[in-house]
């Protein structure tokens, strides 16, 4: 960060943080979350690729037993109740419904190209539905794993080579394209979290933990380390597909690889207090990463944006799924209730830094105004 | 540019941030416009969900100062203490603008205290760190950072 008494302001860089006073647009605009217009900041709008987000309360048609949702091209799908109506979908996240399934308690959803697939809470075998049509049949597989406790995880479903990969604490699961009987596979380590698929090999991680597996054909896995170990029940993994990779459920908050899952860095996001709660997800096309502070996102795991819209709770324990340019946010597991975003093509938020907390610390520090250079 | 509320439903009140100039189709009786983020559906209306209650961020956040009137008649135990942890953890404590009582480093900070001063009893403790936190406990840091 730069201080204005130190420097020459005007051979600062576009996008520089400065501290200070007296500092006025166009040339510094404050860091105070709010949005801007593209329009009016043309050269400080090209550094923030996304639109200021609206969001919107939608109703669901149940409450929730588990707060996963995942999108296919067609349909948000999300957990229902505990029921033979254990699923609820959208076709565009306003108007929800359940659709008829096998008994069971969703804990877990992942969308493949061919179908849905969901784990069980309870004592039932996980579900499958026959197409990507959520009113197709939802049959019980079978030799899979069941009694999946969500926990903190969004990632116990994973696709990618032609198979889904289920991880649950104690085990881990494959089933192929088309089969409906899971596959039990061998990986070290316990308490293991959850997968992703990166689009070279799937990396899972563990709870309580720095060592991650690794394999590319959900068969055969072996170790691999990250920078810092997960916290108890922590830990959740989301890529891009195309080898960036991002752990949450540290203490410092993030770690990033960009080569598949084999080396790792630590991430911060200026303006957010890191927590070992974070639940990193990855829909549509980009990381998503709901805060204390707001709802963060990245295109390549590395740069995050804050985005502090209001209508929704500020909430760590929220997934996200995303269909074309509409994103659903489920957040709670006591009321039918979701909520929808919508991107701004014309304004973006600016960033949000008022103060900085140190992780596991109760003492924090407030910063003076801080601007960023807009010319 | 046409309007829509926190449900997304079309609305003639003017709400900033919360616009679109793509106009809406012909409602009905039973059917009325939603904003999806992207167009605009037909559907009927329903009442808006019960929300769920919220997260107090505050909840077990707690003063300074409160947070040594907690210690009650055990107080000036503990500030005369001449244990050099005991004094360590005074100075601690005063160096930050607030305490999370659900840190467990408060927890053991408060286990070793009580092992130097007798009258920090365990009840004592659980009572320092179970109270919920009253209004008054915390004013200072609602005012000063959660505003």
């Amino acid at each position: 960060m730069s201080y204005a008494s130190q420097f020459a302001l005007s051979v600062l860089p576009l996008g520089a943080l400065v501290q200070g006073i007296g500092l006025s647009e166009p040339q510094y605009v404050r860091c105070d979350g709010l949005p801007r217009a593209r329009a009016s900041f043309p050269r400080l709008s090209t550094l923030f690729p996304f639109g200021r987000l609206t969001g919107t309360v939608r109703s669901l048609a149940v409450i929730p037993v588990a707060l996963p949702v995942v999108a296919s091209a067609d349909h948000f799908i999300a957990a229902g109740a505990t029921t033979s109506s254990a699923i609820q979908y959208s076709a565009d996240g306003v108007t929800w419904a359940t659709a008829a399934t096998a008994f069971q308690t969703v804990s877990a959803l992942v969308a493949t190209p061919s179908r849905f697939v969901a784990l069980s809470s309870t004592a039932q075998q996980p579900l499958a539905s026959a197409t990507l049509v959520p009113t197709s049949t939802w049959a019980l597989t079978s030799a899979g794993p069941s009694s999946v406790a969500a926990g903190n995880s969004l990632c116990r479903l994973a696709y990618g080579a032609g198979k889904v990969v289920a991880v649950s604490a104690g085990a881990v699961h494959t089933l192929d394209d088309g089969s409906t009987t899971w596959v039990s596979r061998t990986a070290s380590g316990a308490n293991r979290m959850g997968a992703c698929w990166t689009g070279l090999r799937f990396v899972m991680v563990l709870g309580s933990n720095s060592s991650l597996q690794l394999s590319t054909d959900g068969v055969t896995w072996t170790d691999g380390s990250l920078r810092e170990a997960t916290s108890t029940n922590q830990g959740n993994i989301a890529s891009n597909g195309s080898g960036a990779v991002v752990v949450s459920g540290s203490p410092s908050g993030l770690q990033l690889s960009t080569d598949h899952g084999l080396t790792w860095d630590f991430v911060s996001i200026p303006g957010v207090q890191p927590s070992d709660t974070w639940r990193v997800q990855y829909a549509g096309d980009r990381f998503w990463l709901p805060t204390a502070q707001g709802m963060c996102m990245s295109l390549d795991g590395r740069n995050w944006f804050l985005d502090t819209t209001h209508v929704q709770p500020f909430v760590t324990a929220a997934a996200v799924a995303k269909k074309g340019d509409v994103v659903v946010q489920t957040a709670s597991t006591s009321a039918a209730v979701a909520y929808s975003y919508s991107e701004s093509s014309t304004h973006f938020a600016t960033p949000r830094i008022a103060q900085q907390t140190p992780a596991l610390s109760g003492n924090p520090t407030p910063y003076g105004i801080t601007y960023i250079k807009a010319t | 540019m046409y309007y829509y509320d926190i449900y997304g439903w079309l609305t003639a009140e003017v709400i900033p941030d919360r616009s679109t100039d793509v106009p809406p189709p012909q409602e009905t009786e039973s059917l009325k416009a939603n904003w999806t983020g992207s167009g605009w559906v037909l559907v009927e209306y329903a009442a808006p969900p019960e929300m769920p209650a919220s997260a107090n961020p505050t909840e077990w956040l707690i003063d300074i100062g409160p947070f040594f009137d907690r210690f009650g008649a055990a107080k000036m135990d503990v500030l005369v203490s001449d244990d050099a942890g005991v004094q360590a953890i005074i100075k601690d404590v005063q160096v930050r603008k607030w305490l999370d009582l659900k840190l467990p480093e408060v927890a053991q900070s408060l286990a070793y205290v009580s092992s130097k001063v007798p009258s920090v009893t365990p009840a004592l403790q659980d009572e320092i760190l179970s109270t919920p936190v009253g209004a008054h406990e915390n004013l200072s840091l609602r005012k000063l950072y959660f505003s």
